[in-house]
């Protein structure tokens, strides 16, 4: 019935003091989880935003050279729309590195005149087109902002539209 | 008025020892017992530890023990020392020792011996809740990280299981179908087998895009080919195809 027994100096041992009481882990581990529920979608829109402004840059230099072409030569340079394959009259007038290249959302890109994507026949579109080893991303959410971060917001409008099995089409002439 | 006396404590109860024995103090009245009380509390801790010092209180509502640990003051009743001890201040055991006739009915959460596991019990409890809820949101961010919102989900497709029903729509579909006969025009060609192939028109003429296999299903009520790799063609008519969007015809 002593009160002293149960003071704080005769109730912990030097064994109770040993590590981490489950109290203390599991505020580590909500601290921590927190951090990690606020950082890891915070990193993960840092990198689409990195894909997206790397993918945009792409695409002006690959249009601005494509119609570079079309000014000189009056029409827009043939292809078949193999992907990756640099079309053969473009030499001298596309960076064959920035065209070869794996794009930031997967796949290559593809120069696709005169084709069909998605019941509309368009003259002129860099197609990013799935390779077996490298497919395009089929993630709406990151295809809806690439489209609003440079189009319309809407895959059915605008210059970047959802072409052939649903990969990302720009288009330069319709 | 109280009858005190006190138990292995020196007269000006400033020191413990286990050989003291009882001292008896008579009568006093509440504000002696509370100044009384309050040099007691302030005893030698290892004394006190030692000695088992205490001051035995009697008044109109029972005799009690008062004890002290950590500068805190336990009431205990000197008839039944099964009953928990309560923590008051000295003003409060005075109270108690004058007024409340069963001062000791109070929550058991105040015992020492009994609320320390029960606090630990509660701590534990915390901890476990706290532990599974960061899991979860250590689930859900994961599950977040890594969920996609497939813009290539295969629709609802029911296969069709009946061996005859399968090679009769085999045979019919069979055939090449056609987006166009210019360049840059599709093509899709199956065989009765179930092989498709994907084909586009070149300048040179066809150039084979990729192979597949393909069961038939039925999408809604219309039948399609369910490919391994490359989504579901729409039997639109006996001569007509749908594959995203774009109309193959028979030729």
């Amino acid at each position: 019935m002593n009160p002293s027994r149960h003071s704080p100096m005769a109730g912990r041992s030097l064994h109770s003091r040993a590590g981490f009481s489950l109290l203390e882990l599991s505020v580590v581990v909500a601290i921590l989880s927190v951090v990690l529920a606020v950082a890891v979608p915070l990193a993960r829109r840092l990198l689409l935003e990195a894909r997206i402004a790397a993918i945009g840059n792409d695409i002006r230099v690959l249009t601005a050279a494509f119609q570079t072409y079309a000014q000189e030569r009056g029409d827009w340079p043939p292809g078949d729309g193999t992907p990756g394959a640099v079309p053969a009259a473009m030499e001298g007038y596309l960076n064959s590195a920035t065209w070869n290249k794996p794009t930031p959302f997967g796949g290559r890109y593809t120069w696709d005149p005169n084709s069909n994507h998605q019941g509309s026949r368009h003259r002129a579109v860099i197609l990013i087109a799935s390779i077996p080893e490298s497919p395009v991303t089929s993630d709406r959410h990151q295809l809806l902002a690439l489209d609003a971060e440079f189009d319309d917001g809407n895959f059915a409008s605008g210059q970047i539209q959802l072409g052939y099995r649903n990969q990302p089409i720009f288009i330069l002439e319709h | 008025m109280f009858t005190v006396s006190t138990v292995n404590l020196t007269p000006d109860l400033r020191t413990a020892q286990s050989d003291l024995g009882t001292c008896d103090f008579g009568q006093l009245d509440a504000g002696q017992l509370i100044i009384l009380l309050q040099r007691f509390r302030d005893i030698d801790p290892v004394q006190n530890l030692e000695a088992d010092p205490h001051v035995v209180v009697g008044g109109p509502a029972g005799k009690f023990n008062v004890r002290t640990n950590n500068r805190k003051l336990f009431l205990y009743s000197a008839y039944d020392t099964s009953q928990p001890a309560v923590e008051l201040d000295a003003a409060a055991i005075a109270d108690a020792a004058q007024f409340h006739p069963r001062p000791l009915e109070v929550s058991p959460s105040a015992s020492p011996e009994e609320a320390a596991p029960r606090r630990r019990r509660a701590r534990n409890g915390a901890a476990v809740a706290i532990l599974a809820a960061g899991l979860l949101l250590n689930g859900y961010t994961v599950y977040s990280f890594f969920y996609i919102d497939d813009i290539n989900r295969p629709p609802p497709v029911q296969l069709l299981t009946r061996e005859s029903e399968i090679a009769a729509h085999r045979q019919a579909v069979a055939g090449r179908y056609f987006t166009g006969r210019t360049e840059g025009d599709r093509i899709i060609e199956i065989d009765p087998a179930g092989h498709v192939r994907f084909l586009r028109l070149t300048a040179t003429g066809e150039r084979l895009e990729t192979t597949d296999t393909s069961r038939i299903g039925r999408l809604d009520t219309k039948l399609c080919l369910v490919t391994s790799d490359n989504g579901v063609i729409e039997i639109l008519n006996i001569d007509a195809l749908v594959y995203y969007r774009d109309t193959y015809r028979r030729r």
